[in-house]
């Protein structure tokens, strides 16, 4: 593997309102923590009390800089690496270039900015403020050093999106596993939290949320020692890697259709244009009775099996039409808009995409 | 001794977008054709000491919990526990989450004695209350209400062994924990403008607490209900988890019945973030709506709330409150029970016993409606308190 240096801390103390140094420069260790970090475990509470020392440090370096990056209807965070405004985040998050993104800070302020590159099958991605403001709060990019199994590691984000008065929550973990792609820790990450910031000791970004799995320990996270080699290209705009967010875009599966329960059947009684359930010639007053050979008693059971599958997916339905037997296959499609008298949380903050929506 | 855990990964799930409800990232050739991964997709295993919250970490804070740990009790209700409380009064004074004691309630001692509780006092606000059992000269937790810990400081939720229970940090200073708005679970008739059910959900809030259709709600909790949308309002005012008594109206019969309120309708496929946040560890089901509470990312499990938080000096900060999502644990803090304490020992907030009785053929109200009408996705939020 090359190895390439692209990233070097900028140290550049801004004094603030005369006290507050919000400088992107690592945090030093002394010989004590040094020797605490590398243990197996903290053995005491002289241990524990070191260790909260620099984690309240590497907090109170990494809450300002962690945002919230909101594009289109996708949330995610994200964070500050340069007092230029270069943010890192997921590239789920951003999906591709050229795109108008806000970046809210944890003291509230709104940022405009544009998704630059991201390679989506690293899911790592980035997006530039349009105007950062002189006080801007950043933090340093680990340089370019392996990842070491049990390492402590801070986790900051937005989880579930930004909320009044909550400060990005502050997570504490350790490195349980890598795999060069991925750093699995046991800091808790949940979603709103995707393109947030994984710390080290020494407050240094060293890599950024991707996903979790079923149990509270599978967290993952992209390593800056990954991002690095393709820093320059992420930079230019360039945009490659299995596009995972096109999919995330393309939304939920959906029939098209409306129906009751009547007598442990489901009635369907209204059948939108546009939508697949009219083109494979499903009609208000068909009674579904099996979708992929599943009987089906209730509406909401329908609802339940397609809720599972994904837009593209194929399902045969079982109908009874006037007292007789008929079938079809349907391709399930993807919800755009909202359907009428449907409850959709996010239809409030509808953006036109850029990209046109067939 | 050298503990290992699998850490089995099958799939990841992308944590971005609020909008789409596909989970399973797929794995996808990539433009060589091969097959890669950014996750595991084999079994990994992990030895116990390196968890950060693990058994090994927990030793080392043995003697933070040593003080408060002959305080702590384990709530049982019909046997089952259902919280932690800890004792804040020698004579038999025990705080805990006041949501999870819905039926008669003992208390397990760290002395192995189990006695009979009952509720001298209890907080709708910030779910706590206060329970006392017929004992003397118990150890007392000291609560430092002068304490507040900042962002990054360690905190050990107290159990009944020499190990805290769980461990973790501080992630977010106290604030107000916002409200959400509670469910039963019924449709109301838009004409009439009464408070007159038309539907149950099965399996909702309503449905379990016996409300049945043409049942008219004359009363939530001492609040008179007259129309349908002073219902709405209602049980709006509550979130889900919290218990209330339901005044109906049957034919010329008066009930009260008790319900304990839902966050959404039964039946409906969790949403996404909900999914999310209940992957891995089960959820309080009133984790929503204190009044001030500091958030924490220590992993417990719903029914290890209501005991307390010490920080590394041992001093008790907070009792948790709810174990509220994947990322977050929700503690109110030492303040705030310091001030509650003396008023729920007064019995000036002791809870009314709920007079009437569940009928017999209650359990009607599960059976599905004859006829149900739903779009697609679902139902208008609006219709239905």
């Amino acid at each position: 593997m090359i190895k390439r240096v692209l990233f070097v801390a900028i140290i550049s103390p801004l004094l603030l309102s005369g006290e507050l140094l919000r400088a992107a420069e690592p945090l030093p260790f002394s010989p004590e923590l040094k020797s605490v970090l590398s243990a197996r475990y903290p053995g005491n509470v002289e241990d524990l009390k070191l260790l909260e020392k620099q984690v309240q440090l590497v907090a109170a370096q990494a809450v300002p800089a962690t945002v919230e990056v909101e594009i289109g209807r996708s949330i995610g965070s994200g964070v500050i690496v340069s007092k230029g405004g270069l943010v890192l985040t997921a590239a789920h998050v951003i999906g591709r270039a050229g795109r108008k993104a806000t970046l809210v800070l944890a003291d509230g302020r709104r940022l405009e900015g544009r998704t630059l590159g991201a390679h989506h099958l690293m899911d790592a991605g980035m997006v530039q403020i349009t105007d950062p403001p002189e006080d801007l709060p950043f933090v340093p990019v680990a340089p370019d050093t392996s990842v070491d199994i049990g390492q402590w590691v801070v986790a900051t984000g937005q989880p579930g999106g930004i909320l009044d008065d909550r400060s990005p929550p502050v997570r504490l973990g350790r490195v349980l596993a890598t795999g060069g792609q991925w750093i699995c820790t046991d800091c808790t990450l949940v979603g709103g939290d995707s393109g947030g910031p994984l710390f080290n000791m020494r407050g240094e970004v060293m890599a950024i949320h991707m996903s979790i799995g079923p149990e509270v320990v599978h967290n993952f996270h992209v390593p800056v020692t990954e991002i690095q080699p393709v820093w320059d290209k992420m930079l230019a705009g360039e945009v490659w890697g299995n596009d995972r967010a096109k999919r995330e875009l393309e939304g939920r599966a959906v029939l098209g259709l409306a129906a009751r329960t009547v007598n442990n059947r489901c009635e369907v009684t209204q059948v939108f244009t546009g939508y697949p359930a009219e083109a494979a010639g499903v009609q208000p007053g068909d009674q579904i009775v099996a979708v992929d050979g599943q009987l089906i008693t209730s509406i909401l059971e329908l609802s339940a099996y397609v809720f599972a599958k994904s837009p593209g997916d194929s399902v045969h339905l079982d109908i009874v039409r006037n007292a007789r037997p008929t079938e079809f296959d349907v391709v399930l499609g993807a919800i755009r808009d909202p359907l009428p008298g449907s409850y959709d949380p996010s239809s409030s903050e509808t953006e036109p995409s850029a990209e046109g929506q067939p | 001794m050298r503990i290992f855990v699998s850490l089995f990964i099958a799939f990841g799930v992308l944590l971005g977008g609020i909008v789409a409800a596909t989970f399973l990232a797929a794995q996808s050739p990539d433009e060589s054709g091969l097959a890669r991964h950014n996750y595991p997709t084999e079994r990994i295993t992990v030895p116990s000491w390196r968890f950060a919250h693990g058994p090994h970490v927990r030793a080392a804070f043995r003697e933070v919990v040593a003080k408060s740990r002959p305080s702590i009790v384990e709530i049982k209700v019909e046997g089952r526990k259902v919280a932690l409380g800890g004792i804040v009064g020698a004579d038999g004074w025990i705080l805990t989450k006041a949501s999870a004691l819905v039926g008669p309630i003992t208390c397990r001692l760290s002395d192995g004695r189990e006695l009979d509780a009952r509720i001298v006092g209890a907080s709708r606000e910030y779910d706590v209350a206060m329970l006392k059992v017929a004992a003397k000269q118990l150890p007392t937790l000291v609560i430092s209400d002068s304490v507040v810990p900042v962002v990054g400081s360690w905190l050990a939720s107290v159990g009944m062994d020499s190990y805290p229970l769980a461990v973790g940090i501080v992630s977010v200073q106290p604030r107000e924990i916002p409200h959400q708005a509670g469910i039963l679970g019924i449709q109301l008739d838009a004409v009439s403008g009464q408070a007159l059910i038309v539907r149950v959900f099965p399996g909702s809030a309503a449905a379990k607490a016996g409300l049945m259709v043409s049942d008219v709600i004359l009363e939530i909790d001492g609040a008179e209900t007259p129309t349908r949308d002073a219902l709405i309002r209602r049980v709006w005012q509550f979130n889900p988890g919290d218990q209330v008594t339901v005044k109906v109206l049957r034919g010329k019969e008066q009930l009260t019945l008790e319900a304990v309120l839902m966050g959404r309708f039964p039946g409906l496929m969790p949403s996404r973030n909900e999914f999310q946040n209940r992957l891995g560890s089960g959820l309080s089901e009133r984790r929503f709506g204190f009044p001030s509470a500091f958030q924490h990312d220590t992993v417990i499990n719903a029914n290890d709330c209501g005991g307390p938080v010490v920080n590394l000096d041992g001093e008790v900060v907070g009792f948790n409150i709810a174990r509220s999502g994947r990322t977050e644990t929700y503690a109110i803090t030492a303040a705030s029970i310091s001030k509650l304490l003396y008023e729920l020992m007064s019995g000036n907030l002791e809870p009314e016993p709920v007079e009437g009785s569940v009928p017999e053929n209650s359990s009607a109200g599960e059976k599905e409606p004859e006829q149900q009408e739903s779009p697609l996705v679902p139902l208008v939020p609006a219709e239905v308190p």
